[in-house]
């Protein structure tokens, strides 16, 4: 009888890491998070039944899966100065992912937003995303994949960077929530708390379903559930006091076709009012747009209408972050006497 | 005096790389091109080289490199006029292996070891081999602008198999497993071949003729962005590379009558003609290797 044993060992993908030998990871990370690991997997065939020497088969290096980093493997990234992590949250069927693919889909085709594509750990996952769209799926229309409900928060990672080269890429780890999840979020406290990891967010995006906007019969309730999510979210602290929070009114073609777009403007009117006076609202700013990322094909109005400003929106404020410091003249360490004598420019995000 | 340099040949299966080995051998084992690199001396054993150059000579088709036939090739080259010779090193590599870190995310250790001590990396494409992403909504809308309705198409999807991805994705994924095999920082020369231009060359931009830079930018935006923006760290160069001279089943006769290094035509990124061996100049220089 053969049987085939898989034996496990840590490699890391920087020359100067030790991991392999000392079991430290360079970043201080604990090994089996670090974004940088490649496992090398031995197989080797036994032939237990006969006792005769194992024939080893060649060895294979499992690279990184280039699917979803969860929050240990994002760690890396999110040491980064340059990062920004971008939450997107909505109801079932509100575009979340197809917003996503098509913002990827889009660079497929050229720069776009003023940024050009410069990388990404999750291409897997995109092109899993955008996967349905095209022509080679085999089907006659465009789909969407399900994200299927989870508290643990995934990101798709994207390097965007201005042609200029002036600048650094800037890292957008993106939160692809399930609609279930939020939809679960939105009604209970505790449930929302499981999403903790948004407390990292620098932006929120919230996406309404245009769909449901445009049919009168469910546009007043999509609204209140939309708000309803956003409040929950905000009073649970579960994102950060403050941070911007874009509504995108998604499917804007549907609405378009519906010929719903001055009730769904007055409606989604009184939500900027409801939010803007509302206290727990306070101190965020909020933008409203109308966005199509992939009209239905008999609409004249074009792929990703509307995301043009999302690659800068989502890549500006990427500016490095500093620690808050603690000046004290008086402290013990020399460093710290050093700190409260000089002047430290603060970043305006934290 | 010489000053080995090593540089990766790597592509997705049947993107020209065993061909371009055998046309380079032509041309700097004939020394009839000018300016081309020339070989210095014949290699201690030139079995695949020679198998893959008797074909090429012959017109015949070149099977793809197996796992099992993978080898490192050698070259003795030097320039035209110059007595010092640097040894080039090929790892000729299937294609299969490297189209399995997309599709299986596994890598053989002796790519990772060539990946990791290379000084340069020569990337091939074959425009006939892409596979591209065209959104169904612009297809439908282009059926039926021709009028066409498409009845057959099944309304269920396959299930993706990552094998069936775009190109220019698996592509930019090769390039980003390369960065992290050899660290981030270690500054990587890439080469990007495009094979079979003559093919490519045909395709116009808006009247103008074909580069291989507008071709790279025009079908395989992705691609082209991801070596623009990492070009600080990731310094490239495309060139265009007929290196069979024509279709072995329509042109099979008239190749076999022509000079043999006459069937090799290279342009540079401006559409400019170059020798074979410019790729490996340029990889040369971009590396600091002095490889003349």
């Amino acid at each position: 009888m053969t049987s085939l044993t898989l034996s496990p060992t840590l490699k890391c993908g920087q020359p100067s890491c030790t991991v392999e030998s000392t079991g430290q990871c360079l970043e201080g990370l604990p090994p089996a998070s670090c974004p940088n690991r490649i496992e090398v997997v031995v197989s080797s065939k036994a032939e237990s039944a006969a006792g005769t020497s194992a024939t080893p088969l060649p060895k294979q290096v499992q690279l990184r899966s280039g699917r979803e980093l969860s929050f240990l493997e994002a760690g890396n990234l999110l040491a980064s100065p340059f990062v920004r992590v971008i939450a997107i949250v909505g109801d079932n069927d509100a575009g979340k992912t197809t917003l996503l693919a098509s913002l990827f889909d889009q660079f497929c085709r050229g720069p776009y937003g003023g940024y050009n594509f410069a990388g990404s750990l999750s291409l897997q996952a995109f092109d899993r995303r955008v996967y349905l769209g095209h022509t080679r799926c085999g089907a006659a229309n465009a789909d969407t994949i399900r994200t299927s409900h989870a508290w643990d928060i995934n990101f798709l990672h994207l390097r965007l960077r201005q042609a200029s080269l002036d600048e650094a890429a800037r890292e957008l780890l993106i939160s692809d929530i399930p609609g279930e999840t939020c939809k679960r979020a939105r009604i209970s406290t505790d449930n929302c708390r499981q999403l903790r990891a948004l407390l990292r967010a620098d932006r929120l995006v919230l996406a309404i379903d245009g769909e449901k906007l445009a049919d009168h019969k469910s546009r007043e309730a999509t609204a209140s559930e939309a708000v309803q999510l956003l409040r929950r979210l905000i009073e649970t602290s579960v994102v950060r006091h403050g941070i911007p929070v874009d509504v995108l009114v998604t499917k804007w073609d549907r609405i378009v076709s519906a010929a719903s777009i001055e009730d769904v403007r007055a409606t989604m009117g009184r939500v900027r009012l409801q939010l803007e006076y509302s206290p727990y609202f306070k101190g965020h700013a909020l933008s409203i747009e109308e966005v199509a990322a992939r009209p239905l094909n008999a609409s004249s109005i074009p792929h990703c209408f509307g995301m043009g400003s999302i690659p800068s929106l989502w890549c500006e404020s990427a500016k490095p972050r500093y620690r808050s410091v603690q000046r004290d003249s008086n402290s013990r360490r020399q460093m710290d006497r050093f700190v409260a004598t000089v002047s430290i420019e603060e970043d305006p995000l934290v | 005096m010489t000053t080995d340099r090593r540089h990766l040949v790597i592509g997705l299966a049947g993107a020209g790389k065993s061909t371009f080995i055998a046309a380079l051998r032509q041309i700097t084992e004939a020394g009839d091109v000018e300016g081309a690199l020339r070989l210095v001396a014949l290699g201690e054993d030139d079995t695949h080289v020679n198998a893959l150059h008797g074909r090429w000579i012959r017109c015949e088709q070149l099977e793809r490199t197996r796992p099992e036939q993978e080898r490192v090739l050698r070259f003795r080259l030097t320039a035209s006029g110059s007595t010092n010779g640097a040894d080039l090193e090929i790892p000729d590599l299937s294609g299969e292996l490297i189209e399995q870190q997309w599709s299986l995310r596994l890598c053989a250790p002796d790519y990772l070891e060539a990946a990791r001590s290379c000084s340069g990396v020569l990337l091939f494409v074959h425009p006939r081999t892409i596979v591209s992403a065209t959104r169904i909504a612009d297809a439908n809308v282009a059926m039926s602008g021709l009028g066409v309705t498409d009845d057959e198409s099944p309304s269920l999807a396959r299930e993706y198999d990552p094998r069936a991805a775009q190109t220019q994705v698996k592509l930019v994924e090769l390039l980003q497993f390369l960065r992290e095999f050899r660290g981030e920082d270690v500054r990587t020369p890439v080469a990007i071949a495009v094979s079979a231009w003559d093919l490519a060359e045909g395709s116009s931009d808006g009247g103008t003729p074909s580069t291989p830079l507008t071709w790279l930018s025009r079908n395989m935006p992705l691609f082209f962005q991801f070596l623009s923006m990492n070009a600080d760290r990731m310094p490239w160069q495309a060139f265009g590379v007929s290196a069979q001279g024509g279709d072995l089943g329509t042109d099979h006769e008239t190749l076999l009558k022509m000079q043999p290094s006459k069937r090799v035509r290279v342009v540079n990124g401006q559409g400019e003609t170059c020798s074979i061996t410019a790729p490996i100049v340029w990889l040369d220089t971009a590396s600091g290797v002095s490889g003349q």
